[in-house]
């Protein structure tokens, strides 16, 4: 279990740190990693690790308002977010 | 057992562009080209890399390697897009910053062509435009009312304005 948790939280860094510092859609982060976890992730376990990643004070990746549609939510990383990665 | 995995799976991901670029196209060979089975890439992988992975490995590493040729051409045409912007000298840094962005979003969600962004972008922007030229001409029109009522005021009154009266108007006004 800790281990699934440690590379859903991996991948959702990983996809970050490939889009060059554009801000990526959470419904494509969610897909991308339920591309490779099985079974996909459950709800309740998608909400824990994005809280764990992205609640204070050194968020790993941070919410990026998106200027074309209010309701879009879509996250970038951080410095905090890359050095957990490498860690990972 | 799954720590070598995981190494393999590091030591891939980590590869130079142009190897990850031989990689995948060994995979996904151009018009005319063979494509190769994992098992074969498997066994050539040594000689291309010098370490080996294991098929479930290197199926991860394929996924990763589609996903993230994706980010690459949605963020090629982002910059695409930040260029084409950039021409336009009524446009700001962080207006154009924001349109790219939103190119970005918009091909990772697949949505459509650039052109067609730059153009919603520019139109969002011009519409942005508008709104603070009306909110311009509102302030606008409050001072002239607000001028006339002070100079009606000051026409019904004996003696005209006086310099404290005078100093007040002044204040309301750059309050507006």
């Amino acid at each position: 279990m800790i281990r699934r948790t440690q590379q859903i939280r991996k991948r959702i860094l990983e996809t970050l740190l490939c889009a060059q510092g554009y801000a990526v859609p959470e419904e494509t982060l969610r897909s991308y990693v339920d591309d490779f976890e099985r079974p996909p992730t459950t709800d309740d376990e998608w909400a824990a690790d994005i809280k764990f990643l992205s609640d204070p004070p050194a968020p790993r990746m941070v919410k990026v308002p998106a200027a074309m549609d209010d309701k879009l939510i879509q996250w970038t990383i951080t410095e905090a977010g890359r050095a957990l990665l490498a860690s990972l | 057992m799954q720590d070598k995995e995981v190494r393999s799976d590091a030591k891939l991901k980590n590869l130079r562009p142009e190897m990850l670029e031989t990689l995948w196209r060994l995979r996904y060979p151009e018009e005319d080209g063979e494509k190769l089975t994992l098992e074969a890439i498997a066994v050539a992988l040594p000689k291309l890399v010098g370490f080996s992975a294991s098929l479930s490995s290197l199926s991860d590493f394929f996924k990763w390697l589609r996903f993230k040729r994706r980010m690459e051409a949605s963020a090629a045409t982002a910059a695409q897009a930040r260029l084409e912007l950039a021409k336009d000298p009524n446009l700001d840094p962080a207006d154009i910053e924001r349109a790219a962005q939103a190119v970005f979003t918009a091909e990772m969600l697949e949505a459509g062509n650039v052109r067609a962004y730059v153009a919603l972008a520019k139109l969002r922007l011009a519409g942005r435009q508008v709104d603070l030229d009306r909110r311009r001409i509102d302030l606008l029109e409050k001072k002239a009312e607000f001028a006339d009522l002070v100079k009606k005021a000051a026409e019904n009154k004996a003696g005209g304005v006086t310099a404290e009266e005078m100093a007040e108007i002044e204040r309301k006004l750059k309050m507006m």
